[in-house]
């Protein structure tokens, strides 16, 4: 089925308009031809027509006139009745002047009366007939009239025959017409309506279209013209599409970058929060740490103001008084240190420091507060090291709290030195809780604490390592824990035995 | 009339003997605990009219054990005085409301304010 879409392109189609506008050409024009044909044929038959009747008409009345001169009516009617023989002649007739039939090839019209004035149409009703009337004259004077009546049916016939074969040729004229119009505009009208198509293609975006015309004419050379369009066409966006490739590329490259730039600045924004929280905690525990000493030092003071006490008691909590005051102090110097590495001024006071003095020196501290807990081994070649001796005591002293807090009271700690190469080794090894991998580099950043709990003090500054770790550093060496045997964790400190470079920055 | 006593749970052994002293002083029976779980162990056989707590100990907190005194119906009488380093006014907040604790010192405190405070709780 055609739809109305359809019907309607075929007839927006030229080839169609082109054979429309021959037909109704030929639809005027045949019967003009025709019509002139006929016109043009009729004259020429009608012509041949009257110069055979007026050469048949003398012949006949030359013999009339002889046969009347010479008085033989019995060759009169003889040549009448020849005469009769001529396909084309109905009647012959003599009348006398007056139109009396006196001779007739139909002897039942004799006697009879018939116009003799002219030739011509007979009548009205018979057209087919024509009547050729001469006048008769015998040795000079006029006897009467030869009337001869001609039938035109063949005349007309061939008239008829003309007309039809007229237009039959101009009917095969036209419809040949038609097939070579059909034919020619195809050749025209199909390359056209190829390229239409083809460049409506390459307008949708469809570059690769292509047309398959290749005549050497106008049409193929705009065909030629619109191959070339279409092939810059598709160099051109195919270069687009490289480029917008390209900067894809470079956009996704940005933006990955930017991701990451994103996701590194959330982990230091989540560091700085877990920082801040840290902070905000280590004021908390500075608080704590500096207001318990003060309670004690104000509260014992207080005391001995108040209550009458015996001698030995006073001298006590004056010793408690002392006691914590200098905790305070040490803690404040603690808390300076930390400062100073964050300011990036922690400078050594260096000397000869002898380690062996300088452990003792530590346990004299410590061990009264922790009876029986250290046992301590440290080999012959252990001497002077160039060291800050506060520092380094304080560093050491720190690593051996930090054992202290998280190992059982019933645990020992062992604390070892000995001299490796150009370094000492010092070790502190506990029977506590131990560091799990992945807390071994942690324990050492600043208030850094294990979430393992220390099971018999309050958590610490969390600085006591961190601490450490710094001064260890600044002499030049280094400070990492290890798992012991069978359990617990070993602290290793490795010290130059003098300072071969200046000290590190901190 | 029997002496009121006083429960000290800290694990600062200078604020044990600090409190110790001017309590018994002041006309208290004081017994004393090192830490939470100590202080746990000891509340029943001891019932005191009131406990000096520190709040940072470690163990049993300070906090966790004045929950446990406030869920003993046998200790409904003991009144509770928490001591801590901390002064935030959240933690008091936490100390009173939550915990159920009667009163709150801050570190470091005046022995005559916590002499009047334990005064206040139970009396002479």
């Amino acid at each position: 089925m055609v739809s109305m879409r359809s019907l309607r392109e075929i007839f927006d189609s030229y080839r169609i308009k082109l054979l429309l506008a021959i037909i109704l050409i030929n639809l005027f024009m045949v019967p003009i031809l025709v019509v002139n044909r006929i016109w043009l044929f009729h004259k020429d038959i009608y012509t041949g027509e009257a110069q055979a009747i007026a050469s048949l008409s003398a012949f006949v009345l030359n013999s009339i006139e002889d046969d009347l001169a010479k008085n033989d009516t019995v060759h009169l009617q003889r040549a009448m009745q020849i005469a009769m023989r001529h396909t084309g002649i109905r009647a012959v007739m003599v009348t006398d002047n007056r139109g009396v039939v006196l001779f007739s090839s139909d002897p039942g019209l004799v006697g009879g009366t018939v116009p003799v004035e002219k030739s011509g149409a007979m009548n009205e009703e018979n057209r087919m007939r024509y009547a050729e009337v001469q006048p008769v004259f015998v040795r000079g004077g006029r006897v009467g009239y030869m009337r001869l009546v001609f039938s035109l049916a063949q005349v007309r016939r061939e008239v008829r025959e003309a007309v039809y074969w007229s237009f039959g040729l101009n009917g095969a004229w036209m419809l040949g017409v038609l097939i070579a119009a059909y034919i020619v505009s195809g050749r025209l009208y199909n390359p056209l309506a190829e390229m239409k198509d083809v460049s409506q293609r390459i307008a949708r975006g469809d570059f690769e279209a292509r047309s398959t015309i290749r005549s050497h004419d106008a049409v193929g050379q705009l065909a030629a013209a619109l191959n070339d369009m279409a092939a810059q066409l598709y160099n051109l966006t195919a270069g687009m599409q490289d480029r917008i490739g390209e900067a894809t590329a470079g956009l996704r490259i940005a933006n990955e970058t930017l991701n990451q730039k994103m996701r590194e600045i959330e982990e230091t924004n989540r560091k700085l929060l877990e920082l801040d929280a840290l902070k905000s905690e280590f004021v908390s525990m500075v608080s704590h740490d500096l207001k318990t000493p003060l309670t004690s030092i104000i509260g014992f003071a207080r005391t001995l103001m108040s209550l009458e006490l015996p001698p030995e008691q006073r001298v006590r909590y004056l010793r408690i008084i002392e006691g914590e005051g200098k905790r305070l102090s040490r803690l404040i110097s603690e808390y300076l240190d930390i400062s100073k590495i964050e300011a990036g001024r922690f400078v050594l006071n260096c000397g000869e420091v002898s380690l062996p003095a300088l452990i003792d020196e530590i346990v004299q501290i410590t061990a009264p507060l922790h009876p029986e807990r250290l046992r301590i081994s440290i080999g012959d070649s252990v001497g002077t090291i160039t060291a800050d001796k506060e520092r380094l005591r304080r560093a050491i002293m720190n690593v051996i709290d930090n054992a202290l807090k998280y190992s059982p009271v019933e645990e020992k700690i062992l604390i070892g030195a000995d001299r490796v190469g150009e370094e000492i080794v010092i070790a502190v090894e506990d029977r506590g809780v131990g560091v799990p991998p992945d807390e071994r580099e942690k324990i050492f950043a600043k208030f850094y604490r294990s979430g393992r709990l220390a099971p018999n003090r309050y958590p610490g500054s969390g600085l006591g390592l961190t601490i450490a770790r710094a001064v260890v550093l600044a002499h030049g060496g280094s400070i990492a824990v290890e798992e012991a045997v069978p359990k617990g964790s070993r602290f290793i400190i490795r010290l130059p035995v003098s300072v071969v470079s200046p000290p590190r920055e901190v | 009339m029997p002496e009121k006593s006083v429960f000290i749970v800290d694990d600062d052994p200078n604020i044990r003997e600090l409190l110790a002293v001017n309590l018994s002083a002041a006309g208290y029976t004081v017994a004393t605990a090192a830490d939470g779980l100590e202080g746990a162990e000891k509340l029943h056989a001891l019932r005191p009219h009131c406990v000096v707590l520190d709040v940072m100990m470690p163990g049993l907190d300070g906090w966790e054990l004045c929950k446990i005194i406030r869920d003993d119906p046998s200790l409904s009488a003991t009144r509770i005085l928490m001591l801590t380093a901390r002064d935030r006014e959240r933690d008091r907040l936490i100390g009173i409301d939550i915990f159920g604790a009667d009163e709150y010192m801050v570190k470091p405190f005046e022995i005559d304010d916590l002499l009047q405070a334990v005064r206040r709780l139970v009396g002479e």
